[in-house]
Order: structure tokens, then C-alpha cells, then sequence
């Protein structure tokens, strides 16, 4: 049997030889195909990964709360190194990870299949994934990381382009399972158009990080072999090594990560104000532009001036019209998802304050504020933006606030759909509570990072001077990634009843809409105890509840 | 008096099959080929990059020495992708027509072809005799080379594969559908050596 075969596993057991016993808990973490438990894994590991990245971020930011030189960290490259770990980890680590794991259980749910496609491709990007973060993580610790050339050593750079490449691979084949479960594994009667909101939204996200993320590993192929038997010429230079790829991290790729947060919001809000989403096909184009605007591969500073620093002849990225365009517009859709679910909300009864809801909305709101800061980066009036310590500035505002929405709507789905993923309900308050530290947090370290950058940020390593207002700043955005580990500390706190919960639950908690509630809660292997009927809507489960009614 | 109708029974429905192999082998294929156009965005920028410094006298130097690349085993190698794409196709409709010994041939014939494809890029490197050192042009010529020759290895491994899988007995006129996500692969490596060969080849 080879990860290429294209039958579902409904019998975990029947298809995996192991001299472990199949009822030991070890056997069914380690061995088993089956995509509740390995989205489990992947839920699990990101959250025990954002607790670690929340701690990373208050400390590298306390670096920079004084910027009269270097105190905590002794030096700037074990300083830089961390920052550098930090964005690497919040986005592949983390962000990426949790969606995947949600969707690995998730959408097949949803769309009514036994399985994810793929299921032991599923299970090995997962442990591939986990290996690789883990030889990330202990790259930095070997002096490793992504530069400064002065305080790096080259056997460890190349450990950390290595495993971040081996991070991307895997998740990239996670993505092939996910996109190709949607594409090939429906049933009878639902069109893509019927697919549920979230699904449609990994169906997109997954889209844009396969052609997207691979021109990252083109990037990193190019720094590999620079560093290979001789002086690096460009690309593999730690001096130059990020630059090289923090398009990666940089808007309109930033978005990219966020797409699953509309998604998310598209199917807690129906459900909560039990009405049907109204005019869901606009919905759903809405979210594949805001997938379409966030592909960001183009966007890289090779592209535009080439690797040479000298080099003056084409444009500066951020100069560029389609950069401008792409900024502004990617704000619309946005706002449009956010208006189609008023929309469902102004029809509806009003929804029940849950942690479902309120994660689903704050992760919304935290995107449109990373889409703003995006947009005022972008307007040419703010040409005073421009430099390249500003730059960096508001590059890191963006990616606190996508980092705390995905985390914020993370919880939110983790709470939403905890019946199907855990078998138990998530502890409400403490739910509610994460949700809300993230949110404040997030909106804090985002906005901060902002005026920051309005303020002129001056790089710690270059501009050692003394400025008490960014000072001040820098404060706030410690206070918010401090408030985003308290929540990360409330998600696990919710999520531990619900992993350990023994209470028989019913199929369909919240009155869902959607074929993942006809499912028993937690499912048992092959997901569905009966045949499912031929969908002929988005909400089966409405139209079959409004039929008996 | 009745008649006797004899009704002839209903076709017998197409078989409902989830393809799954064919669709994950095109978004496999699709961030495949997004790999080299990363590759070559970044060439094609540096290399205009030094062409800008030479037009203006801030540097620069030729790209390739002069008859350091030679047209003829780059343009061999096209051929020889031209005829694997043939032979991949074939395999595909040898299957679909339950013709196993044509089915057989061609994918031994595409695996060869592309083991040939590596030997002539292997060939086509000791051939250049750039030496690995700072210079810009030989750093992208032997990344792209190398990187080219480790997706032709990784497609003949999948249509290994599935001949092993199609010499077992799987696959047929109802089911061709391993064949046919190895042909998807294959056709990426055609496609993404086109531009390998202008790029390197033609434009030098």
C-alpha cells in the first residue's frame, strides 16, 4: 500500500501492521489513518507550538522596549535570530498548522465523505511536519537561523533552510489531501457552489499555498545551494537570506494564511442567528477574491531589483502599481463577508454570545485591520512609510493581527466544532475568555506595531537611539503578545474538557446546517452510520429539519 | 394474440469512482511547476539585472562564456521530453484499451526516456565546464539543472510505481487512473523543461 492509493480507509486496523496492541493509545496517536486523529495531532502540536511562539514574542519584543542596544538577548544575532523564529513559527508553526488540522477533520465532514483523501499522506505530512518544526526550532538553538552572517555558523543556516523547506513540503502535501478531498470526495448532488463556507474557504486556501509557497522553496533551493562549498554569492548569504524571502511574511502573501477565518465566520454565523446565509454564492466569490488578492509570490524584492543590492534600474516592490492595487482592493472582500453575514444576522434571530461567534467575528475584524494597515501602507500619500525600517514595522503590525485572527477564529472553530473533533464541548468561558484576550491582544501589539511605524521605528541593530513614544509602543505590543498567551493558556484550559469529556453527545448540538452535524458526535470510523440522501442544497440539514417542521 | 417483447437489459451504469489520484497528482503537479517558475523569476531578474549593468558600465560581465553552452544537448534534450510526453500518452490509451504488453512497453519507454534526459543533462554539465565558484551564471545554471534532474527523478519514480502497480494487475479500460495522474506528472516535467531549454539554452 503506498500513500498513492486512492480507496478510503474506513478499517484503521485492517490496513496498518504493527506488533502494537490496536486498543493502546500509543498505536491509535502513532499508526492511525484516520483523519479525526490526525487532525487531532496537527490541532494538538500547533497549540502547544502557539503557547511557545506567544512566549518567544514577549521576549524578543522585550528586547525592543528600550532601544538604547541590546539587554536581553546580549547580541543582535541571537536578537535577530529570535525574531526570525518567530515569524517562521507563527506562520508554519502555528497558524497554518491549526487550520489544517481543523479542516483534516472537518472537511471531510462536511462534504460527507468517509475520509480525507490520501490518508497516509495526511498522516506522514503531519509527522514529517512535526520532525522538521522540531529541527527548526533546534537549528536557532545550534546557532543556526536565518541570519545575521556574524553570530550564525553556516552548517546550522543550512539546517534551518533545510527544515523550514521540509515544514513547507509538508504542509503543501496536507494541502494536496484537503484540496483534493473537496474536489473529488463529494456527494451526490453538491456542486462546489453547495460546498459549506469553510470548506470552500480551505478549498481556496489550500489552492493559493500550492501555488504559492513552492516559489518560497524556490527561494530557499537558491540559498541552499549558495551556501553549498563556497563564499554564498547572494541568496544564501545570512546577511541577505530574509530579505530574500520575507515576501513570505509581508503583505499580500500575509493574507493568505487568513482566508480560513472568513470561512469560519461564513458558517458559525448562519447557524448561530439560524437563518440561512443570504446571497451565499456572493459569500463564497467574496472569499475565493480575498484567496486570489493574497497570492504574493510576485511580490519579492529579487523580482524587482534583482539580487543585487547595487542594482537600481527597476522598480522598488512597493512602488510598483499592481502592488498599490493589490493593497487597496484586498480590503473589499473582506468587508463584503463581513456585510453578507450582517446581512444573515439582520434576517436572523439574534445569535447567542458564544465563543464561536465572537471568535469567528473578532478573527474577521483582525484581518480587515491587517488589510487596512496594509491599504495605508500602501497609499502613495504615505510615502513617509516607505522606509525601510517602516516598512518592517508595519510588515510586523500585519502579522500580528493575522497571526491573533487566526488564532482568535482558531478557537472559535475549535469551540464550534468541538463535538466532532473532540467528542466533547469546549469550556465555554474559557473559550470565551481566549477568544478576547487574543482579540485585545492582537488589536494591541497590531495597532501599536502601526503608530510605530508612523512613528519611524528605528531598527535596533542600525538606529540604537532613544525615542520614548515608540518605546511606549513597543510596551503595548509585549502587553498584547502577553494577552495572546494568556489566551493560548485559555484554549488549552477549554480544550482539555473537551479531549477528556465522556458524555454522550447529541449528533447536532447547535442545529447545523450542514452535513457535518449528521455525523455522530465524536464519528466513529467512516464518519456517516447511514448513507447520506443526494444533497440538493447548502443546508441539507435546514432543508430537512424545515421539511419536518 | 400477445407478443413476445424481448427487452434487451440497460447498459450497465458508468462506475462512480472518486478520482482522487488524478486530481491530487494535478495540484501536485501544479506546485511542482510553481517551484521552477519561482527558479526562474529569479533568473530572469538577475539575469536582467546584469544586463542593465553592463549597458550602463556599473559592472556586470557575460553571462555565459562565450561556447560555453552549446545548442545541441540542450535541443537533444527537448526532443527527447517531446517523445516521453508521446510515450506517456500512449501508456494511457494502452491502458484505457486493455492492451497491457503496449502499456507495459510505454512506461518502460518513458522511464528510459527519462533516464536518458538525466544522462544527457549530466552530460550537458561536465560538457560546460563552468567551474562552481562566484560566478552568478553557473550558480543558476547548475540550480536549475540540479533541481530539474530530482523532478525528472521523482516522475520516473511515480511511473515506476504505478507499472509495478499495473504489471500487479491494477488498472484497466474502467480504472486508469494511476496511470493517468503518472502521465499528469510527466507532462509537468515536459512542460516546465521548455523553458529551461530557451532560458539556458537559446537565450544563454
Amino acid at each position: 500500500m503506498t500513500a498513492t492509493d486512492t480507496h478510503i480507509d474506513t478499517h484503521v486496523d485492517d490496513h496498518v501492521s504493527t506488533d502494537l496492541d490496536p486498543s493502546d493509545g500509543l498505536y491509535r496517536l502513532v499508526a492511525s489513518n484516520d483523519h479525526k486523529m490526525v487532525g487531532r495531532l496537527w490541532i494538538g502540536a500547533s497549540v502547544l507550538f502557539l503557547l511557545a511562539v506567544a512566549i518567544l514574542g514577549v521576549v524578543s519584543n522585550i528586547e525592543r522596549i528600550s532601544l538604547d542596544g541590546i539587554g536581553v538577548f546580549g547580541d543582535v544575532a541571537t536578537y535577530f535570530q529570535s525574531w526570525a523564529l518567530f515569524r517562521t513559527a507563527a506562520i508554519f508553526m502555528v497558524v497554518v498548522p491549526l487550520f489544517i488540522g481543523i479542516a483534516t477533520v472537518i472537511v471531510p465532514l462536511q462534504i460527507g465523505s468517509a475520509s480525507v483523501a490520501f490518508p497516509r499522506l495526511a498522516a506522514a505530512s503531519f509527522w514529517s511536519w512535526f520532525m522538521a518544526s522540531s529541527i527548526h526550532i533546534a537549528s536557532f538553538l545550534a546557532d543556526g537561523g536565518l541570519g545575521p552572517a556574524e553570530g550564525t555558523n553556516d552548517e546550522g543556516t543550512v539546517l534551518s533552510i533545510v527544515s523550514l523547506g521540509l515544514m513547507i513540503v509538508s504542509i503543501l502535501a496536507a494541502s494536496v489531501c484537503i484540496a483534493t478531498s473537496v474536489i473529488a470526495l463529494r456527494p451526490a448532488g453538491m456542486t462546489l457552489v453547495r460546498v459549506p463556507a469553510f470548506t470552500w474557504s480551505m478549498l481556496v486556501a489550500t489552492s493559493v499555498w500550492l501555488f504559492s509557497l513552492p516559489v518560497l522553496i524556490a527561494n530557499l533551493i537558491y540559498a541552499y545551494v549558495d551556501l553549498q562549498g563556497r563564499e554564498p554569492i547572494a541568496f544564501g548569504n545570512p546577511d541577505r537570506l530574509w530579505s530574500s524571502i520575507e515576501w513570505a511574511w509581508s503583505q499580500p502573501q500575509v493574507y493568505a494564511y487568513a482566508i480560513p477565518v472568513l470561512g469560519v465566520l461564513a458558517d458559525v454565523v448562519p447557524v448561530s442567528a439560524k437563518h440561512r446565509q443570504a446571497n451565499r454564492s456572493v459569500v463564497l466569490a467574496l472569499i475565493g477574491l480575498f484567496g486570489v488578492l493574497s497570492f504574493g509570490a510576485w511580490a519579492q524584492h529579487a523580482l524587482s531589483r534583482g539580487a543585487d543590492p547595487v542594482f537600481e534600474g527597476g522598480n522598488y516592490i512597493y512602488d510598483e502599481f499592481l502592488y498599490i492595487a493589490f493593497g487597496l482592493v484586498v480590503v473589499l472582500p473582506v468587508l463584503g463577508v463581513l456585510g453578507g453575514v450582517a446581512d444573515t444576522l439582520r434576517r436572523g434571530s439574534i445569535p447567542k454570545l458564544s465563543a464561536a461567534f465572537l471568535g469567528a467575528l473578532t478573527g474577521v475584524i483582525l484581518v480587515l485591520g491587517a488589510a487596512t494597515a496594509g491599504a495605508l501602507r500602501v497609499i502613495p500619500l504615505w510615502d513617509a512609510l516607505h522606509e525601510e525600517n517602516q516598512l518592517l514595522s508595519s510588515s510586523t503590525a500585519q502579522l500580528s493581527l493575522v497571526f491573533a485572527a487566526a488564532i482568535a477564529s482558531g478557537i472559535g472553530a475549535l469551540a464550534y466544532w468541538s463535538p466532532k473533533i473532540f467528542g466533547g464541548y469546549a469550556n465555554e468561558p474559557l473559550a470565551m475568555l481566549g477568544v478576547m484576550a487574543v482579540f485585545m491582544g492582537g488589536l494591541t501589539a497590531g495597532v501599536a506595531d502601526m503608530v510605530s511605524a508612523f512613528l519611524g521605528q528605528p531598527d535596533i541593530s542600525v538606529a540604537p537611539v532613544s525615542e520614548s513614544a515608540v518605546e511606549t509602543m513597543n510596551l503595548m505590543v509585549v502587553i498584547g503578545l502577553v494577552l495572546i498567551a494568556g489566551g493560548a493558556l485559555a484554549l488549552i484550559g477549554a480544550l482539555v474538557p473537551a479531549a477528556s469529556s465522556d458524555e454522550q453527545l447529541p449528533d447536532d448540538p447547535w442545529d447545523g446546517h450542514t452535513l457535518e452535524w449528521a455525523a455522530p458526535s465524536p464519528p466513529p470510523v467512516g464518519n456517516f452510520v447511514e448513507a447520506l440522501e443526494v444533497v440538493a442544497s447548502a443546508e441539507p440539514l435546514l432543508d430537512e429539519f424545515e421539511e419536518v417542521s | 394474440m400477445a407478443t413476445d417483447v424481448v427487452h434487451a437489459a440497460p447498459p450497465a451504469a458508468e462506475l462512480s469512482r472518486n478520482r482522487t489520484l488524478v486530481v491530487g497528482t494535478a495540484f501536485a503537479a501544479v506546485a511542482s511547476i510553481m517551484v521552477f517558475v519561482g527558479l526562474f523569476a529569479v533568473y530572469i531578474s538577475v539575469r536582467q539585472n546584469n544586463e542593465f549593468l553592463v549597458e550602463n558600465g556599473l559592472g556586470g560581465s557575460l553571462w555565459f562564456p562565450e561556447g560555453a553552452v552549446q545548442i545541441a544537448p540542450g535541443t537533444m534534450m527537448l526532443f527527447t521530453t517531446w517523445i516521453s510526453a508521446f510515450s506517456i500518452s500512449w501508456a494511457v490509451q494502452a491502458i484505457r484499451n486493455d492492451d497491457r504488453r503496449n502499456a507495459y512497453a510505454a512506461l518502460f519507454l518513458t522511464m528510459l526516456m527519462g533516464a536518458a534526459i538525466i544522462n544527457q543533462m549530466a552530460f550537458a554539465i561536465s560538457d560546460f565546464g563552468l567551474p562552481v565558484d562566484r560566478s552568478t551564471p553557473a550558480f543558476f545554471l547548475y540550480t536549475i539543472y540540479g533541481s530539474y534532474i530530482v523532478f525528472m527523478a521523482i516522475a520516473i519514480a511515480f511511473v515506476l510505481l504505478m507499472a509495478i502497480r499495473a504489471i500487479a494487475g491494477q488498472f484497466n479500460s474502467r480504472n486508469a487512473d494511476g496511470v493517468q495522474a503518472a502521465a499528469i506528472y510527466w507532462y509537468a516535467t515536459v512542460i516546465v523543461y521548455m523553458p529551461v531549454w530557451y532560458l539556458i539554452t537559446i537565450t544563454k
